[in-house]
């Protein structure tokens, strides 16, 4: 039995016994000369190998992975990944917060609002503001001084659940037109007879004012 | 529970409409699978560092709701473990892709004006053509065979198919013939020049 075919069975065998055996280390066990052909053996047995019913150590493990629990959690948040992962790529860049702050005011010309600009950063890595409000020119703006294109950001942000839409049924009523529509078209006057909110800075604009402002 | 009831369990849940119990069954799908998921990302070639591994972890897994939630239509393990390797493969690319632009723009001392991007982009097709036209120039003159080494010439200079015939006075057919070997040629030299 050759080196690779070894190794590649001492996977196999520890994937069934379900020890959740780590392809990296399986790897760096090969010679050089044989790592691409173990990493195709390994490659087409992850694509029709068994789920394993993993040992209980290793289902506490994989339960408590880090990553798993991050993209879990994204799903359920209007801010989706963005709590994991604009700290992660800030402190990749080495720079604080308040730098990132300036970087944005200087792009957009809005120098003396650095403090703000921060809290709202702040806020976008806390998870505390829905991402579907954050504007594309921001992110766009936020995945140069972070080293990621804002369609990554924007792709990040946005990972909640969307229920399938049945289609809207279509009648006319015969008769007296139903209570509930008349009580929707009273309070739609009411809130357009409400006055206005104060308009958007164009700091708020750039955090709240949605994806095309 | 199998991989598949777990499956089954999800795409019956997002179908009802149902947030809670998707999300429920999503966790439970991702946990029994997360094994494989890390192993499809670890058997990939492009990721060298540590970070680079866990952001397409990252990357991988919230791609991969993504399209469950929104469009995968399929109800087999051979359907979910595809879904898997293809989200696998394309933030893989994304994290490398990502990596060697940072590293451009360091390396040209970029700032962070709107502008950056394009004079990123601009900088790499510049990058790619002077590559290319190292390796031709490296690797032509390396065909061993005269007339395919003088085809392969004349064609990446763009002269036609009737003038290159006419020049050597060969058939259409041979012209083929040597065009293939010679950009067969080419291709072993180019697994040469990348390594």
């Amino acid at each position: 039995m050759s080196t690779i075919d070894r190794l590649f069975s001492d996977f196999v065998d520890a994937w069934n016994r379900g020890d959740d055996p780590r392809v990296e280390a399986c790897l760096a066990r090969a010679q050089p000369g044989e790592r691409d052909a173990l990493r195709a053996l390994l490659a087409d047995w992850l694509a029709v190998a068994p789920t394993p019913a993993l040992s209980p150590p290793a289902a506490r493990a994989v339960a408590a992975d880090p990553i798993l629990r991050a993209a879990v959690a994204a799903t359920g948040r209007d801010a989706g990944a963005w709590p994991e992962l604009l700290p992660r790529l800030r402190e990749r860049t080495g720079l604080s917060i308040r730098a990132v702050a300036e970087r944005i005011t200087g792009v957009f010309g809005l120098r003396g609002q650095e403090e703000r600009a921060a809290a709202r950063l702040e806020q976008m890595e806390r998870g505390e503001l829905d991402a579907s409000r954050v504007s594309r020119r921001l992110l766009d703006a936020l995945g140069t001084v972070l080293g990621v294109p804002g369609d990554e950001l924007a792709e990040a942000g946005t990972l909640r659940f969307l229920p399938a839409v049945a289609p809207a049924a279509l009648f006319r009523a015969d008769g007296e037109p139903l209570r509930a529509l008349a009580e929707d078209l009273a309070e739609l006057a009411a809130a357009a007879a409400a006055p206005a909110p104060p308009p958007m800075d164009e700091l708020d604009r750039l955090f709240l004012g949605g994806p095309s402002a | 529970m199998s991989d598949d009831e777990h499956l089954r369990r999800f795409l019956a849940c997002r179908d009802a409409g149902d947030e809670a119990g998707a999300r429920a069954a999503w966790e439970a799908l991702l946990t029994a699978e997360w094994p494989r998921i890390k192993g499809i990302v670890d058997v990939q070639e492009a990721l060298f560092t540590r970070d680079e591994r866990d952001e397409a972890l990252s990357i991988a897994a919230g791609k991969l709701w993504k399209g469950m939630i929104t469009s995968f239509r399929g109800t087999s393990k051979g359907e979910w473990v595809n879904a898997v390797r293809r989200c696998v493969w394309f933030a893989a690319q994304q994290v490398q892709r990502d990596a060697a632009k940072r590293k451009a723009r360091e390396e040209l001392g970029l700032g962070d004006d709107e502008g950056a991007g394009w004079r990123y982009d601009k900088f790499a097709r510049e990058q790619e053509k002077a590559a290319a036209t190292d390796f031709v120039a490296w690797a032509v003159p390396q065909i061993p065979d005269e007339r395919q080494r003088h085809v392969v010439r004349q064609t990446l200079e763009g002269a036609s198919s009737d003038e290159i015939m006419a020049e050597l006075g060969i058939s259409r057919d041979n012209l083929y013939k040597l065009r293939q070997r010679g950009h067969e040629a080419l291709a072993k030299l180019k697994e040469q020049w990348d390594a």
